[in-house]
């Protein structure tokens, strides 16, 4: 194509991006910059929100044990989420990464169920299977493992399974995106020259995976940090995570400020959390890369 | 490299488990979906699985409740709405961002993009203040608005895939052939990204259609989609069938679109570009 005049390319760019700037503009950084914006207003049950500018709010979140429980178990599920995630969908990665193309079609179907399902249906299927007339609760009592149907719905670990039912997919293809780049011959290669199977998997077919496996990792985690109706549905009223608080201040109280003040702290956790987590992984890696820096001198 | 797979890693002990375990998964993935929709033929009081008996009758009963035909409509013409309006949308951002390597295109990508980021309470939550302010709260066009914002970034990232996949080669020879920039777009590199486009509508409907986080903060007593009436009745009573058969008809919906597009694309081609 030929490159017109500056001004003339400017002139093209704006007249496709000035629909999508004024639509996102208005309908999403003006939500978004409000949200922020009255996070800072006071609040009156009786006389409702008023504009101010306090952080009461925030102190009040953040020297409560109750609000503070509520945002750490947040944490917590959506790490043991993102772990279980990311060990148990590696094995299904490496098998749609290595499978006939008829084959992984099919699978990637199935796999892409649970991300294009609703999660409220999603979570109903959950409560059917896990309840006490359930068929999880038939097997298990078929097996002599327990004598007497058990409460399986409303725990902890109920919320922790739905959560890696919903992501579990994004996980196995970000992971399975990466194998499919490895060029299977090193590990070839390394078998012929006496490699074992688990150490080319180590050395070769991990490494590999790292950027995929990642990627799938900062998508479950915010995923897991932000689930709304999976936690309403199947972690009942005593275990309560961040999103339900916020649907409660901003619903149910009507009390808008706070509803935003934890919004504002719901996304700070998790960008705060990512940032650790990626700044953890830089450091090891420097670690690595001088470790084999040292090596190299020493051969 | 497909003859190869019998030299994977392990020994044959290995690859027997590796097949359990991907069965297993298969049967993870499916469990709950199979549990709604077979469990919606139960004859019986509640919703048990596997169902005993068979009928049909919670799908018939579903026809005198206008209520729920009604949010059923509802759902789909905001998911139908929405994806139409959001592959728009995500064409031209990807076209100027693709095509044009401006500084600008950082604040057009954050703002288009940014949305799949954040938790949708948060948005959900964020939009009924504002657009209660700007007027648009309590109303169809406001939940076709939130519907709008979260789903675009879905149609916006496969399009702009398509659209750097597509041979800036293929459109020199038109425009050298003589071709206007608008014919070269319409007929040499809209027919190429197609399936991007087709995918990303796919995409955004689906997730439109399912979606209850956001939906419910812009409900009105009357406006009410389909996946939020299945929310609400479900706190109260979950082992009714009728809800069963409620959402299996959201199952099935969901499941024609998704084999559907996925018979018009190849979906291995989304996972070679998911890098």
């Amino acid at each position: 194509m030929t490159e017109g005049p500056r001004a003339r390319r400017l002139s093209t760019w704006l007249a496709l991006a000035i629909l999508p700037l004024i639509i996102y503009g208005v309908l999403y950084a003006l939500p978004i910059y409000d949200l922020v914006r009255s996070s800072f207003n006071t609040f009156d049950p009786l006389k409702g929100t008023s504009s101010a500018f306090q952080t009461g709010f925030y102190r009040d979140f953040l020297t409560d044990p109750f609000y503070l429980g509520v945002l750490w178990r947040t944490v917590r599920i959506s790490v043991t989420v993102t772990m279980i995630c990311a060990l148990g969908g590696f094995p299904m990665a490496y098998f749609l990464a290595r499978s006939e193309s008829g084959m992984r079609s099919f699978l990637l179907i199935v796999l892409l169920i649970p991300l294009v399902t609703s999660p409220v249906v999603v979570a109903y299927g959950w409560l059917v299977l896990l309840g006490t007339q359930g068929i999880v609760n038939d097997l298990l009592i078929a097996a002599g493992i327990i004598d007497m149907p058990v409460k399986l719905v409303f725990r902890e670990f109920t919320l922790v399974l739905g959560l890696v039912y919903v992501s579990a997919a994004f996980m196995v293809l970000a992971t399975a995106a990466s194998l499919k780049n490895l060029d299977w011959n090193l590990v070839l290669a390394a078998r012929s020259l006496g490699a074992t199977g688990s150490r080319a998997f180590w050395l070769i077919v991990v490494p590999a995976s790292l950027p995929g496996l990642t990627n799938g990792c900062l998508i479950v985690f915010s995923l897991s940090m932000s689930a709304y109706a999976v936690p309403a549905l199947i972690a009942g009223p005593q275990v309560k995570v961040m999103s339900e608080l916020i649907y409660q201040q901003g619903m149910a109280l009507l009390n808008w400020p706070f509803a935003a003040c934890m919004s504002v702290i719901l996304v700070a956790a998790t960008t705060g959390v990512l940032a650790v987590s990626d700044l953890f992984a830089r450091l090891r890696q420097l670690r690595v890369a001088k470790r084999s820096r040292s090596g190299d001198r020493n051969a | 490299m497909h003859s190869r797979t019998a030299e994977s890693l392990g020994g044959r002990f290995s690859k027997v488990l590796l097949w359990v375990y991907v069965v297993a998964m298969q049967v993870f993935f499916l469990a709950p979906v199979v549990a709604i929709t077979v469990g919606s033929l139960t004859t019986t009081q509640y919703v048990v699985f596997p169902p005993k008996g068979l009928t049909l009758q919670w799908y018939s009963r579903m026809l005198d409740r206008p209520e729920i035909i009604y949010s059923f409509l509802l759902s789909l013409g905001i998911a139908l709405g929405a994806a139409t309006a959001s592959v728009l949308l995500g064409l031209l951002v990807s076209l100027a961002i693709v095509r044009y390597s401006l500084r600008l295109n950082t604040i057009l990508w954050l703002l288009v993009a940014s949305p799949m980021m954040l938790p949708t309470v948060v948005l959900g939550f964020g939009f009924l203040q504002t657009y209660t302010h700007l007027g648009l709260g309590t109303s169809i066009l406001g939940l076709l608005a939130g519907h709008l914002v979260i789903v675009t970034p879905y149609a916006f990232v496969l399009i702009a895939t398509g659209l750097r996949s597509v041979d800036r080669s293929l459109e020199d020879a038109a425009r050298s052939l003589g071709a206007s920039p608008m014919r070269t777009l319409g007929l040499v590199t809209l027919p190429i990204m197609f399936w991007s486009m087709l995918a990303g509508w796919a995409l955004a409907f689906l997730v439109s259609f399912g979606d209850a986080a956001v939906s419910v903060f812009l409900n009105t007593p009357q406006v009410v989609t389909l996946p939020v009436r299945i929310f609400d009745a479900l706190k109260y009573s979950p082992l009714n069938p009728q809800l069963t058969a409620v959402s299996s008809v959201l199952v099935l919906v969901t499941l024609v679109v998704l084999v559907a597009s996925a018979s018009f694309i190849r979906l291995e081609r989304i996972m070679d570009r998911m890098r």
